[in-house]
């Protein structure tokens, strides 16, 4: 037998004494591996759902004469005075110094073609790159995979009552309808895609492309690193952040994070005092029984011994399960707040760091309640001595 | 040869703004092998003159000189460790831990020395079974009856091989019959060489016994 039995014996045949202290110390560290857990998916999640927010750079010809503007799409072809972009721009997007951080690169050529009479926009895009940025659209049919296979806009549908599997000309070269994209009531509506080799010859523009898209995320870096960089490969193109939602959704993140810290702090406090307390007063309980060790012998370091590897033990247990009662929680919280991406698994090192602040807080707090017992009179204790 | 020497020993409490000398000016020798029933009525100063006996409270004047040792002379510490070497409580209301086993209450004071595992045990199983207790070394203590307890109170007491055992009213809280049997245990250790000062207050104890101190208002009335 030696001093830990004492206290492992204490604790093992007396498990209520001991049952607030350890409660206590398990929320506190749950709630806190809750909030860590939370933080680490949210910022894992938004890694993950980037391409979902679309592009946040747009890559355009530099020209004295408008401003280019996607949205208004009035764009190509009215402009003169005017170097293109080629396809070899592409290329040098991927040498910049952040390349790593760029996701997609989606080049467009714009032209407005005639269709059964009409006028309509007709966009060339590498299908793959264009997917993979517009991750809300929602096709009806295949996505085209043939040159000379076409995906059309809900209201060019509407408008020139076409059909899926239709053959249409356009500039009196026959494509047929592979796609549809469902109304999504934005310019994409209006378009007719095709490949963007397709459309060089068709429209005889050679290697042009009208613009970029590029969708890149950089969490240490501002987007506008990446912006300079790229002006810098592409000194003839204009290229500019786009204003995004990934952005606001970032900056909330980090003010989570920080509330998380906070509450964090405040809740190892109260567990602290909570320690504190249930400590004391298991002392004042045990008074008698510290007079006996005292009278058999015992120094004082003895007693703190005896009473600090009592709190070593709860904390460590509170520190263990209370990881995993936080892990289960996370799992059904997470997904509530929308990081929904992420699978919540148990991380070794978060149990280290869940054992270690427990213990830490454990046994700090019961330091002075041990100091305290060790220093009790013997024969105060032992009144009935 | 005198194990104990104790030289106008005083001990004051303060009650209120009144101070009582619980202890006022005992002088007193202890051989060796000498079992010393101390009585007096309640209240007459023999609780406290144990304590100071056993080195747990310090006097306000006068010497303990045990073994040649003047224990008020050590640290706080130091008196942990001479108790521990020297000294074997028994207390009136057994004060055995209720978390701990028959076995591991009887092992409390060998838990801070650097036996090993296996001496320890054969040197608490060698006591239970010295004081009758061999089949109950598993049982928690309040599964067993008063005399049972004291029982595991004297082995714990003398599982150091201490010279020295302090009991205050050991068989206080026992019946008579329970009471003897005690009692006898006691003059059986005595018989073997322990030396043993009790407190009592039980006239028919003093039978066992081989010196009878008396106390009244913390003086020494008979020797
Ligand atoms: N801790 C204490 N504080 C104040 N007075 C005490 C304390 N312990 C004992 N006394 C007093 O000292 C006297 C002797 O007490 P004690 O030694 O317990 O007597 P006994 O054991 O003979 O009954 C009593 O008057 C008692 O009230
Ligand atoms: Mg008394």
């Amino acid at each position: 037998m030696k001093l830990y039995n004492i206290s492992l014996n204490s604790l093992w045949r007396r498990k209520a004494r001991m049952l607030f202290l350890l409660v206590g110390l398990l929320i506190a560290i749950s709630t806190v591996i809750i909030l860590l857990n939370i933080t680490q998916t949210m910022n894992n999640d938004i890694a993950n759902k980037l391409d979902e927010f679309g592009a946040n750079i747009l890559i355009v010809p530099q020209s004295d004469e408008l401003s280019l503007s996607y949205g208004g799409m009035s764009v190509s072809g009215v402009a003169f005075d005017v170097k293109p972009l080629q396809e070899s721009d592409i290329l040098k997007i991927g040498k910049i110094k952040n390349k790593d951080n760029i996701k997609i690169i989606s080049p467009k050529l714009l032209n407005v073609a005639e269709i059964q009479q009409k006028k309509v926009m007709v966009v060339g895009v590498d299908f793959e790159q264009e997917l993979a940025l517009k991750k809300w659209w929602i096709i009806i049919g295949a996505t085209p995979k043939e040159k000379d296979e076409a995906l059309i806009g809900a209201d060019v549908k509407k408008k020139l009552n076409l059909s899926l599997g239709q053959a249409i000309l356009i500039n009196g070269v026959p494509f047929k309808i592979k796609g549809i994209l469902e109304e999504n009531g934005s310019q994409d509506d209006q378009l007719v895609l095709i490949d963007l080799g397709r459309a060089q010859q068709l429209f005889n523009k050679g290697s042009e492309i009208s613009l970029i898209e590029v969708a890149a995320l950089c969490y240490d870096c501002p987007i506008e690193d990446i912006v300079a960089q790229t002006s810098e490969q592409l000194p003839g193109a204009k290229v500019t952040a786009i204003q995004q939602t990934i952005k606001t959704k970032m900056k909330s993140i980090a003010q989570f994070e920080q509330f998380s810290i906070g509450v964090s702090i405040v809740i190892l406090l109260v567990a602290g005092l909570i320690v504190f307390t249930s400590m004391s007063a298991s002392v004042n309980e045990r008074k008698k029984e510290i007079g006996i060790f005292r009278a058999i012998g015992y120094r004082q370091s003895h007693i703190i011994q005896i009473i600090l590897q009592e709190a070593f033990l709860i904390s460590s247990v509170a520190g263990i399960i209370g990881y995993f009662l936080g892990w289960v929680v996370s799992i059904y919280v997470a997904p509530m707040i929308g990081a929904d991406s992420v699978a919540i698994s148990i991380n070794i090192n978060m149990i280290s760091i869940s054992l270690m602040i427990s213990i830490i807080i454990g046994m700090s707090a019961s330091l002075y309640p041990s100091i305290k017992a060790s220093r009790l009179d013997p024969t105060v204790a032992l009144q009935s001595l | 040869m005198n194990l104990i020497q104790i030289n106008e020993l005083v001990k004051t409490y303060q009650t209120g703004h009144e101070k009582v000398n619980a202890v006022d000016g005992i002088s007193l020798d202890i051989e060796l092998g000498e079992f010393v029933a101390v009585t007096g009525s309640s209240g007459s100063g023999k609780s406290t003159l144990l304590t100071m006996l056993g080195g747990l409270s310090h006097p306000a004047e006068g010497t303990v000189v045990i073994d040649e040792i003047d224990i008020y002379g050590l640290s706080k510490e130091q008196r942990a460790d001479f108790r521990k070497e020297y000294v074997g409580f028994v207390f009136q209301s057994f004060h055995l831990l209720p978390y701990l086993t028959v076995q591991e209450n009887v092992m409390i004071p060998l838990a801070i020395s650097n036996l090993s595992q296996s001496d320890k045990n054969e040197m608490a199983t060698r006591m239970l079974e010295k004081v009758g207790l061999k089949g109950k070394a598993n049982r928690l203590p309040n599964e067993l009856s008063g005399g049972e307890q004291e029982r595991v109170a004297i082995a714990r007491a003398l599982v150091n091989e201490p010279p020295l055992i302090l009991a205050d009213e050991p068989t206080g809280n026992l019946d008579t019959a329970t009471s003897n049997v005690i009692m006898q245990l006691f003059k059986q250790l005595n018989e073997e060489g322990q030396t043993i000062v009790m407190v009592t207050h039980d006239e028919q104890n003093l039978e066992f016994t081989t010196r009878n101190i008396q106390l009244k208002d913390g003086r020494l009335l008979k020797n």
